[in-house]
């Protein structure tokens, strides 16, 4: 820490060192949030534009009957990668970059609390598109559609590696969603600006952390469905194959489980923008923000409940059927309460309009628009005359685009000159938005009567007799005006960002704290954190933004070369540590370069060698904790406004508490829907009972459940023993021992009690269950084997004993599902069993 | 954990946890109804034409709503009951009116059982 008060240009300087991303290829080990965000943001866009391209390709395709434009293997790939670059490489990286970038800045500190995890996101990000683009330029692409059904996906149908490649490049980059939420929910619980509580969040938080939360558990089903599909169409272990007691409809359940809340994931964060935006121009604080709140939190739970809504005409039973249609009328409600918020915030306040204003005004029309058809949907007998029909795809591309597309060029218009410091100096921004929305509404309102006529959706062409051909023309010149109004749009903001008009601050007289930062923004955000006394879209950012700038604020001074921000109580916004953030490293992209490789050999079928590049993951991932802790006690520091308070190293729950937290409720997301997997199967699947089970008899698994109760309570032990200032290497050295040896007879009971796991599907997912107990328990014993090392090291103390007690929930919860596993396992033959003899 | 951070935490749990029963409830039903049918647990008479499967599926509505009323119940004394700064306030409405949304949409979602066929 500096002796003296420093000028605001000599602060600015002293920061800057500390958080700027280097240049050229340093630029590489950049962490920093505004560079990550706007990265994923940027990529995203490429990705939108080629997404875009094939959406043209498509109309082409159906202007007229009996095209011969494309062929129908090359319209299968583009309608397949239109879909899948839409939802998976543009929506959900897109809301990612814009919380990433944002989030810091409206909740007062200076980055996220793992920017090393949001730097490995975005590779893991870039490498997986990079993959299924690449594929799609080498005519590979997946073409099963952007849902991959089985059986059409099994390698049966699809031999190829179309498949492969959707399933291993999706999965790749739901690494970086599930890496993203983890991080943002813990952000915004712990690392907001002193005093800032939960509700005097801006709303935006709020959004995101609900939107967060439900990728946390929304992307684990899908992530568990891919791999189960990859592991048949590699290994052959039948998940969905009806002939060997799998079953096709367990993709969809486990699809759709992630499905359904993704339309919401993407919707809610373009709602928050619009949320944080339309108050600004309505010159009046959000009228309802409870209600708001409440609105958001039903809206995540309901929207879990929906998801067998995509499957009414699989032949469900009509209480089933009842049950979700019931509950998808009923997600109607929340999104109505937002909607009436944001009328009432209109006809409350004294509205000026400006160029957001009028894409928000676009997306009110097009996604109420979007939300009356999900209704009609929602209704069984409709949804059975539409199902598969134009009419279900022109509702998707309202809710989606109307919910997530206008609100976001809203938000583009609304925050550029945040970003770049500029101001639109031509007004293209106006003819772009009449030809994105006549254009549009011209091609997707056809869709609803083309639908309406039976056309069904995927077909590359149709009949003359059919009679839809001038509504698809219609269609097709509304797409090209479309991508018109997309194009000027590109113009309009490559104008203002390289010829805009310079400002200072706060061009919208917004009230939020983004905007009383220096413009554009520096690595660090603010010179010194704001303290915040009011609810935090009702501030001045024009006094507080030079207080801050002056170093009037928490910890206005470099110290130790140290990252600093600080970390709050959860609810209250009460400070309560000093945290120390990583600094920038080459590690997320070396890590995400060797996932990428694994990935690489896998499609290429060299399993084998695939096991090279996975562990070089590996021990690069444990390479990124050389540089965190201390190596003595430090006690509290000073902070500024003359209080001080402890580092983040030596408190009780620190952000990578919460990390482990969060990232064990997705685990928790993903082994639920493993469980389901062989419950659903014994109940529907045809070809059950299977002829042979599991035989062990009783000494392994009381074997097996003696180490696995033992390891948490000798860890535990370890921490006790270290909070009294003794020795916990004994007992760590125990918690291994016990992790490896329940390894070991996890392995024995598959290799010596599990029939082989390719003969029928009980096999398979009791392969599965084991398997997966079988990576929880080492990952387990490495935690304990990196307590062991950091003790040793003398990073652990009384006082400093994190890299102990962060490893406690994870041995419980490789405990409990390890319990749980062996149980479903053992215990499922004699549920077959009694049921046979029940029917 | 500290009494502070449980308190922070618990907040959290209330306001999610009418929802959370609400998918409780969901699960079970949803299970119990394919369990019944894969079973013919309808085969089952009870009381004249009241069959197993769907005595057992009313019992569980009930309960689920019994759960849910008693939640927002509680849900509802949050705001009276918790420390009473602004935050805390905020925080205990809104897990009372999530918890009234919630046994609402028990009602609504899962009201069906009443009156539609359980495996056709």
């Amino acid at each position: 820490m500096s002796g003296r008060v420093a000028t605001p240009l000599r602060l600015h300087r002293q920061l800057n060192e500390i958080w700027a991303s280097g240049r050229g290829v340093k630029r590489l080990a950049a962490v920093n949030h505004s560079v990550i965000g706007t990265r994923f943001m940027i990529t995203a866009l490429i990705f939108f534009g080629i997404g875009g391209l094939l959406a043209m390709l498509i109309r082409a395709q159906l202007a007229t009957s009996r095209s011969a434009f494309i062929g129908p293997d090359l319209y299968n790939q583009v309608f397949t990668m239109h879909g899948t670059i839409m939802m998976f490489l543009f929506a959900i990286p897109m809301f990612e970059g814009m919380a990433i970038y944002l989030l810091p800045k409206l909740l007062g500190t200076r980055d996220l609390a793992f920017p090393r995890l949001g730097a490995f996101g975005y590779w893991c990000y870039l490498f997986g598109g990079a993959i299924l683009i690449a594929a799609m330029l080498a005519g590979a692409a997946p073409d099963s559609g952007w849902f991959m059904y089985t059986p059409l996906s099994s390698s049966a149908f699809t031999p190829g590696v179309n498949a492969d490649v959707w399933l291993l490049g999706i999965t790749f980059v739901e690494i970086s969603a599930v890496t993203a939420a983890v991080e943002l929910v813990v952000s915004i619980l712990k690392i907001r600006a002193p005093g800032m509580s939960l509700n005097r969040m801006p709303i935006f938080g709020w959004y995101v952390l609900v939107t967060a939360g439900m990728m946390v558990l929304g992307f684990p089903p899908l992530i568990l469905g891919s791999i189960l599909l990859e592991l048949e169409r590699a290994f052959d272990l039948p998940f969905f194959d009806t002939a060997r007691g799998g079953d096709a409809l367990l993709w969809q359940h486990l699809f759709w489980l992630f499905g359904h809340p993704e339309v919401y994931i993407i919707f809610l964060p373009a709602a928050g923008a619009v949320s944080t935006i339309l108050p600004v121009f309505a010159q009046r604080e959000l009228t309802g923000y409870r209600a708001v709140v409440v609105a958001l939190v039903a809206l995540a739970f309901l929207s879990f409940g929906l998801w067998v809504h995509h499957m009414f005409a699989v032949g469900i039973p009509h209480m089933a059927l009842a049950f979700f249609s019931a509950a998808s009328a009923a997600v109607t409600i929340p999104t109505a309460v937002q909607i009436f918020a944001w009328i009432a915030t209109l006809a409350h306040g004294r509205p000026r309009f400006d160029i957001p204003m009028l894409w928000i005004f676009g997306f009110l029309f097009v996604f109420i628009l979007g939300g009356l058809t999900g209704v009609m949907l929602a209704m069984v007998p409709f949804n059975w005359q539409a199902h598969d029909t134009q009419f279900v795809t022109a509702h998707l591309h309202y809710v989606l685009v109307g919910g997530f597309i206008f609100p976001l060029v809203a938000a583009l218009y609304y925050w550029l000159p945040h970003i770049r410091g500029r101001v639109p100096a031509f007004r293209l921004s106006m003819p772009a938005f009449w030809l994105v929305f006549i254009g549009f509404n011209v091609t997707f309102f056809m869709m609803h009567l083309t639908g309406l006529r039976g056309m069904p959706r995927r077909v590359g062409t149709y009949p003359v007799e059919a009679g839809w051909d001038w509504l698809n023309l219609i269609s097709s010149i509304g797409g090209f005006i479309l991508t018109m109004g997309f194009a000027l749009i590109v113009v309009d903001v490559f104008l203002q960002v390289r010829y805009g008009r310079r400002f200072r601050r706060n061009p919208w007289k917004a009230r939020t704290l983004e905007w009383a930062q220096p413009i554009p923004p520096p690595a660090y955000n603010f010179a010194s954190l704001p303290w915040i006394t009011r609810r935090a879209d009702t501030l001045e950012p024009a006094s507080i933004g030079p207080e801050l700038a002056a170093g009037h604020g928490y910890l206005g001074f470099a110290r130790n070369g140290w990252m600093e921000t600080l970390g709050v109580d959860i609810t209250s916004g009460r400070m309560e540590h000093v945290i120390v953030l990583p600094r920038q490293t080459y590690l997320p992209f070396w890590t995400a370069l060797a996932v990428a490789a694994f990935v690489l050999s896998f499609l290429f079928s060299y399993y084998w060698f695939s096991l090279l590049p996975l562990g070089i993951a590996f021990i690069l991932l444990l390479c990124w904790t050389r540089v965190t802790g201390l190596d003595r006690d430090n006690g509290p520091v000073v902070i500024g406004r003359e209080e001080i308070a402890p580092l983040h190293y030596e408190t009780h729950r620190p952000p990578s508490w919460w990390g482990m937290i969060i990232a064990l409720i997705a685990d928790a997301a993903f082994y639920g829907s493993l469980v389901f997997s062989p419950l659903f199967l014994w109940l529907t699947a045809p070809a059950w009972p299977p002829s042979q089970t599991l035989k062990s008899g009783m000494v392994v698994p009381a074997l097996l459940v003696a180490t696995l109760a033992a390891a948490p309570l000798c860890a535990r032990r370890a921490v006790a023993l270290n909070a009294k200032s003794r020795s916990p290497v004994l007992w760590l050295a125990a918690t291994a021992i016990l992790q490896f040896a329940s390894l070991i007879l996890l392995v024995i009971l598959m290799r010596t009690g599990l029939p082989a796991p390719t003969v029928h599907a009980y096999n398979a997912t009791s392969f599965a269950l084991l398997a997966y107990s079988v990576l929880h328990t080492f990952l387990a014993a490495v935690f304990s084997l990196f307590g062991l090392w950091r003790v040793w090291a003398g990073y652990v103390s009384a006082r400093r004993s994190l890299d102990l007690r962060i490893a406690t929930p994870l041995h419980d919860y490789t405990a409990i599902t390890g319990f749980a596993g062996i149980g479903l396992v053992l215990l499922l033959p004699t549920l077959i069993t009694a049921g046979e003899a029940f029917r | 954990m500290t009494s502070d951070h449980r308190a922070s935490a618990s907040l959290l749990v209330w306001i999610c946890s009418g929802f959370l029963a609400w998918g409780a409830a969901f699960a079970a039903l949803y299970s119990a109804q394919a369990l019944g049918c894969g079973f013919d647990w309808d085969e089952i008479t009870i009381f004249g034409s009241i069959d197993a499967h769907r005595l057992l599926l009313i019992g569980l509505f009930l309960l689920a709503l019994f759960a849910s009323a008693v939640l927002a119940r509680l849900c509802a004394r949050l705001p009276h009951r918790i420390r009473a700064d602004d935050t805390a306030r905020f925080l205990g409405n809104v897990a009372k009116l999530s918890a009234w949304a919630a046994l609402a949409a028990t009602l609504v979602s899962l009201g069906p059982v009443l009156f539609t066929t359980a495996c056709y």
